[in-house]
């Protein structure tokens, strides 16, 4: 029995469960005003303390530091924020196929909105190219958003280098640093992102509270009107008990997790390379965030090996076709280039400090024998693939209609 | 979420591998999309009295590979032809819908396999 799917979601520390509750109980007003009653003063205090917290993390003023509910509404308020605050100056974006939906997709808003996106191309490994970057660069450009690690396959991206091509040309740079946040050191005094996204419920705080990083003078319009909250930047009452807790998830991460983390993958691909054959591992061998273990395995379906070893009390995740809701495969493994039938053999181990060796051990216990079963009765074992050999009109997806 | 019965067949699915000089062969689907079913069928006068089935794919194209095999053993050509997708997803009490598709995978496969062995009979 063992959760290994943590860049999923993570479970709540107890620690930050403690350091949430007197906001439940006790400090339950709002942070709006400091001259108030006690039960408003005990929330901004509390507020501000664990806003303190997340600017230290990054070497960062608090003033820097807004909450959101979480990454997918930093990446909106930075794309979109600042493509709308600079449109007087340019109208091009430069960003990467590998992002998260909610900048790509952001991106393609905007894209119908009269701006033109230039997306990177990613190698094998999924990196930037830095000179394609920096050809790249027009007179119009506004914003470049590159993450910082990919969430699937654990590449980190080489910001410092992307962010002194960026500022040299006065370029906002914005990274999604969700899934590298506290595994790596980010210091905003020596790499100067314009905006940094990052968010609670990867690393034991709870879901529902994220934060943005805005680097002073950066410009930026606010996507929702309201109150005076985060600076009138995201207006609404902010999720106290929440951003209390995600102040304490960063405060209780320790010097030793992210070494810790590192032996755990590193044990997990020893003892897969010593047992499983045909398959590999993808993501930059070094250049990779300390938790996340991802391979492909070939003749297998990836929903088919998450639900047989779910049986056997295991979580992992996979980027097939078939494990989506819309059965379309992993955007990030089709942009490395893998072919389909490759990519939906794909399956993510991503660890937390919760995970011990013997986990593993009972892990690949089970993992081996089955995608040993699954490969006995598979079609292309003997290694004969046929994309599209025969007409296969009924072959159609058909995915139930949304009616409501 | 997946019914009982479709675990059960995912768990032990039946009639699972290869057949040694089939009557009749029908493959369907294609790996780029991540299903892929390989039917054999032994018929003896017009019964089909052996089937195997391999499969590439999810729980629910495991589940209706086992679930066709088992139906389409002891059927005639003729019943057998008549089998639909709807046919196979209520053997296992339902699918989600977006699991549909590989219900009538499952289904073209033994139509085609039996096509097949019909048209090497002429």
């Amino acid at each position: 029995m063992a959760y290994f799917d943590n860049a999923n979601s993570t479970r709540v520390d107890e620690r930050v469960i403690e350091a949430m509750m007197p906001y439940f109980t006790e400090f339950y007003g709002t942070a709006g005003m400091e001259l108030s009653h006690s039960r408003d003063v005990g929330a901004v205090t509390g507020l501000e303390n664990a806003r303190r917290i997340l600017a230290e993390s990054l070497n960062a003023d608090p003033r820097t530091i807004i909450f959101t509910s979480g990454a997918t509404e930093s990446n909106n308020i930075a794309i979109r924020g600042t493509a709308l605050a600079n449109k007087d100056r340019g109208r091009h974006i430069i960003t990467t196929p590998i992002e998260t939906q909610s900048v790509l997709r952001s991106c393609e808003r905007l894209a119908g909105a009269g701006y033109e996106i230039t997306y990177l191309n990613v190698d094998e490994y999924g990196q930037i190219d830095l000179d394609e970057l920096k050809t790249s660069i027009r007179e119009d450009t506004i914003l470049v958003s590159i993450q910082h690690a990919n969430g699937e396959i654990g590449t980190m991206q080489p910001i410092d280098e992307i962010v002194r091509i960026t500022s040299e040309r006065d370029i906002m740079f914005h990274t999604d640093a969700t899934h590298s946040y506290l595994r790596v050191p980010i210091n905003t005094e020596q790499m100067m992102a314009n905006l940094i996204t990052f968010d609670g419920h990867l690393i034991h705080a709870p879901k529902g509270v994220g934060a943005l990083y805005i680097r002073r003078k950066t410009r930026l319009k606010r996507m929702h009107e309201g109150g005076d909250e985060e600076r009138r930047l995201r207006p609404g009452v902010e999720n106290i008990p929440a951003a209390v807790g995600f102040g304490k998830a960063v405060e209780i991460w320790g010097d030793g997790d992210n070494k810790y983390l590192l032996s755990l993958r590193k044990y997990m691909e020893e003892k897969i390379a010593s047992s499983l054959t045909e398959y590999k591992l993808t993501g930059h061998p070094e250049n990779r965030v300390p938790h996340i273990y991802s391979i492909v395995a070939e003749y297998i379906e990836g929903e088919s090996i998450l639900v047989q070893l779910d049986m056997e009390g295991f979580a992992i995740s996979t980027g097939s076709a078939c494990s989506s809701k819309t059965l379309q495969g992993s955007h990030i493994l089709k942009a490395i280039g893998l072919p389909p039938e490759i990519s939906h053999g794909s399956i993510r181990a991503s660890f937390s400090r919760f995970n011990t060796k013997e986990e593993i051990d009972d892990f690949v216990e089970v993992l081996i024998p089955s995608i040993e079963r699954l490969r006995e009765f598979s079609p292309l074992r003997r290694g004969v693939y046929f994309a599209n050999e025969e007409d296969d009109g009924h072959h159609d997806h058909d995915l139930p209609k949304d009616d409501w | 979420m997946y019914s009982d019965k479709v675990m059960d067949n995912f768990k032990n699915p039946q009639n699972m591998g290869e057949m040694e000089n089939p009557d009749g062969v029908g493959t369907v689907g294609n790996p780029v999309c991540g299903d892929m079913l390989k039917i054999f069928l032994r018929i003896k006068d017009n019964i089909i009295v052996d089937a195997k089935i391999q499969t590439f794919g999810c729980v629910a194209a495991i589940a209706t590979s086992s679930i066709t095999t088992q139906m389409a053993i002891g059927m005639t050509l003729e019943q057998a032809k008549e089998l639909t997708r709807q046919h196979v997803a209520d053997a296992l009490d339902g699918l989600p819908p977006q699991k549909m598709h590989c219900s009538n995978l499952a289904a073209d496969a033994l139509h085609k396999a039996i096509e097949d062995y019909e048209s090497k009979q002429n």
